[in-house]
């Protein structure tokens, strides 16, 4: 027993000096973003790193901006948290610039339209938003996805805590369709030939940076992103992330 | 003082030793080695995305298991001085003890978590702020040791209930005999009462080490890379939910599985120990 | 005349509303054999474990060897002085036998394991089961466990030996084997108090025998006198249905 004991006790230190390493500051801005959002942000598995959209934008506004900076993958109630917080000196994440996110936290300017769009299975014979009315919708919870379907008088929401699950309820029959952001919803159709994108919500909302409200870092981000704006980075990555 | 072999062991068990408890203990090992066939094959066959998967999720699975252990044993410690607080005479050790133990197993382990890392660091900086203490305004919540942290808090209610339920099965002759020899409270305690009271309690104990390996997939929730982030991350990437799952579900099995085999392992063996 | 070994005075003790000890007197020299007789409820096993604080009483002093009992820090010094033998054995069965008689002993007098060890086998030789030292307790009889649980009160070197209906729970063969090594010990001078229904083993072996009923010591006289002159009404009776067998 007392070898297990030492053993035991070994672990804990052990485990406690690797993970009090993670909290040391290296000098580097640290950039939340949950990267489960394919094609905006998620893991290459094969390489063990976070790739998207949004990596790529933020790494070239960085260069521009002369910023040093690390990404830290975490989930998104905790990135959104930690922005307000200030545990992340910023955030980008596919995230919706809303009014009533602004009063935890800054944002840069928009850096890309996005629309929500209606999946249904192959066969189904919605066409458009007043076709939902009376059926069942699955969402993200939390996501604007959420809020487009849950405004549309008379139609059944459920929330689910990732989209991949309501996916796979329509695929089962479980729902009449799914509500979500478009990039995300291309890469489901086309690994799914029984899913088809049928319309999307007139209401778009725009992406943004978010920084903890009084950030000096706002500026800087702004001034890069005009440049890489005006550089046709952003038609760039559209094409390399969002034409299939 | 030599270790007997052929004596007799511990008299409540003499009837049970033999071919009946080796037959229960070889079809639990089956089952395991079900499960770990279940999950080659997966790999092997389809390795396209079973192979990946596993691959991938290699770190999760490590995250998992440290964060299983080291809140497992910190917990221990914190049940046992719970559990001691709950039997003590002194008011202020028993109100305390109590009320952990009411408060804390009366929230879902979900909520603490959620609790501690969301708003302890808000209420630390405010601390910081009204002491004027730097280091506490700049607090920055780390993940992995407020997930610890949660889990023991939690956890260690229960586990005060176990130890206090073991150590007054032990009958109080014992502490009795012990004092009036002369020994200390702790004395007693340490060298007769709990070691009579952890074969009472050595069976829950695996239950609970089993259920929080379940629950420390909860802490994907708070920012900790642990294997169910990394289903989720991996599940993504490639948009294939139902496969991950199952891999994910098999992995988590077979640690739990595993995990059984050595309490049970550990059970038996207390029970011949001095 | 050196002082009593143990001095009770004034000891009261009440569980709630009823009183156990209502004003207990007692004194007890060195190498007395006390014999407490007394009807259930009478406060006899109480009034034993009040003498090494197992109890604790409301009122009144308690004080063996010299030794103040009301002072809490002075309690863990007199338990080593005073051994008890309990109605139950209460061994500790996941410890073999020869395990508890040293346990004590390394903890408390700092014994080497090697000496414990010695000191656990000379009593063991004592109370005549030297060949069960790697037993375990739930492998003896009943006379067996409390011959061992005498020893290990023993290996403690006490001033004083309680016990607490020490046969009791014993079947009646193995009662006499227990009894033989109290006798044993009361010859070689040991202070012993005994909470007892073994009227034969008063007779020969006690220095003096003290009625008890209804927390209050009612008599107390030598042996011969106490059973053949009784002076009380409630001791004759309690005499009168016990000496029935």
């Amino acid at each position: 027993m007392k070898k297990l004991f030492s053993f035991v006790i070994a672990m804990v230190l052990f485990g406690s000096l690797i993970f009090s390493a993670c909290g040391t500051d290296s000098g580097k801005i640290r950039v939340a973003t949950d990267a489960t959002w394919a094609p905006f942000e998620y893991v290459d598995t094969a390489a063990n790193q976070i790739v998207g959209f949004d990596i790529d934008l933020f790494t070239e506004i960085a260069e521009r901006a002369g910023i040093e900076f690390e990404f830290v993958n975490v989930e998104w109630d905790p990135l959104l948290a930690g922005v307000s917080q200030g545990t992340y000196d910023a955030a980008i994440s596919s995230i919706t610039i809303k009014e009533d996110r602004k009063t935890d936290m800054d944002f840069s300017d928009p850096y890309f339209i996005a629309k929500q769009v209606i999946v249904t299975k192959a066969d189904s014979a919605i066409a458009g938003v007043s076709d939902l009315v009376g059926k069942k919708v699955g969402v993200q919870s939390g996501t604007t996805g959420d809020d487009e379907a849950s405004a549309v008088d008379g139609v059944n929401v459920t929330g689910y805590d990732e989209i991949g699950m309501a996916f796979v309820a329509l695929r089962s029959g479980q729902l009449d369709a799914v509500v979500c952001d478009t990039p995300v919803a291309s890469g489901y159709v086309s690994k799914y030939s029984d899913l088809k994108s049928v319309a999307e919500f007139p209401t778009i909302e725009e992406y943004g940076i978010a920084f903890p409200k009084g950030s000096k870092l706002v500026d800087k981000i702004n001034d890069a992103l005009a440049e890489a704006i005006a550089d046709g980075v952003i038609d760039r990555l559209v094409q390399k992330w969002l034409v299939s | 003082m030599e270790k007997y072999k052929k004596d007799a062991p511990n008299r409540e068990l003499s009837f049970v030793t033999g071919g009946e408890v080796n037959l229960r203990q070889d079809a639990w090992w089956w089952l395991v080695v079900v499960v770990a066939a279940v999950i080659v094959l997966l790999v092997m066959l389809q390795p396209v995305p079973f192979k990946d998967i596993v691959v991938f999720a290699k770190s999760g699975i490590l995250v998992t298991i440290v964060v299983t252990v080291v809140s497992y044993f910190l917990m221990l410690i914190l049940g046992l001085a719970g559990g001691l607080g709950r039997l003590s005479k002194n008011k202020l050790f028993f109100g305390i003890s109590s009320l952990y133990v009411e408060v804390v197993r009366g929230i879902p382990l979900l909520v603490q978590l959620i609790g501690w890392y969301f708003a302890s660091p808000v209420i630390i900086q405010k601390l910081g702020l009204w002491l004027g203490i730097e280091a506490l305004i700049q607090y920055r919540v780390n993940p992995i040791v407020t997930a610890i942290v949660a889990i023991t808090v939690c956890y260690g209610a229960y586990m005060s209930e176990i130890v206090r339920s073991g150590i007054s099965s032990v009958p109080r002759g014992q502490m009795e005999a012990a004092r009036s020899l002369g020994m200390s409270y702790f004395q007693a305690m340490r060298y007769v009462v709990l070691p009579q009271a952890f074969r009472v309690i050595l069976p829950p104990m695996g239950n609970e080490f089993i259920a929080l390996l379940k629950d420390s997939s909860l802490v994907s929730v708070v920012a900790v890379a642990d294997l169910t982030r990394k289903g989720r991350e991996f599940m993504a990437a490639h948009f294939n939910p139902i496969e991950t799952w199952l891999m994910v579900a098999l992995l988590y099995l077979i640690m739990t599985l595993i995990a059984a085999r050595v309490v049970s392992y550990i059970e038996k063996r207390s029970k011949f120990e001095r | 005349m050196p002082e009593p070994i143990i001095i009770m005075e004034n000891v009261h003790k009440r569980f709630g509303k009823v009183e156990a000890l209502r004003g207990i007197d007692l004194k007890v020299n060195e190498g007395e054999v006390v014999v407490v007789v007394g009807p259930s409820g009478s406060g006899k096993s109480t009034m034993l474990r009040c003498i090494n604080r197992l109890e604790e009483y409301d009122e009144g002093s308690v004080i063996v060897d010299g030794i103040d009992l009301n002072n809490p820090h002075n309690i863990n010094t007199v338990r080593s002085e005073v051994g008890m033998v309990f109605q139950g054995f209460n061994l500790f069965p996941h410890l073999k036998v020869i395990d508890n008689l040293t346990l004590a002993q390394r903890l408390i007098r700092k014994r080497e394991k090697t000496e414990a060890y010695e000191i656990g086998m000379q009593l063991l030789h004592k109370v005549g089961i030297p060949e069960k030292e790697n037993a375990f307790p739930g492998q003896l009889s009943g006379g067996q466990q409390q011959r061992v649980a005498i020893a290990r009160a023993l290996a403690m070197n006490p001033k004083v030996m309680l016990f607490d209906e020490p046969t009791s729970a014993l079947d009646p063969e193995m009662i006499k084997e227990v009894l033989d090594v109290m006798a044993q010990l009361a010859k070689e001078g040991m202070t012993m108090i005994v909470v007892s229904h073994e009227m034969g083993f008063a007779k020969a072996a006690a220095d003096r025998i003290i009625f008890m009923d209804e927390g209050n010591i009612v008599e107390e006289n030598s042996p011969e006198l106490f059973f053949s002159a009784p002076k009380q009404q409630r001791t004759k009776n309690f005499l009168s249905k016990i000496l029935q067998m």
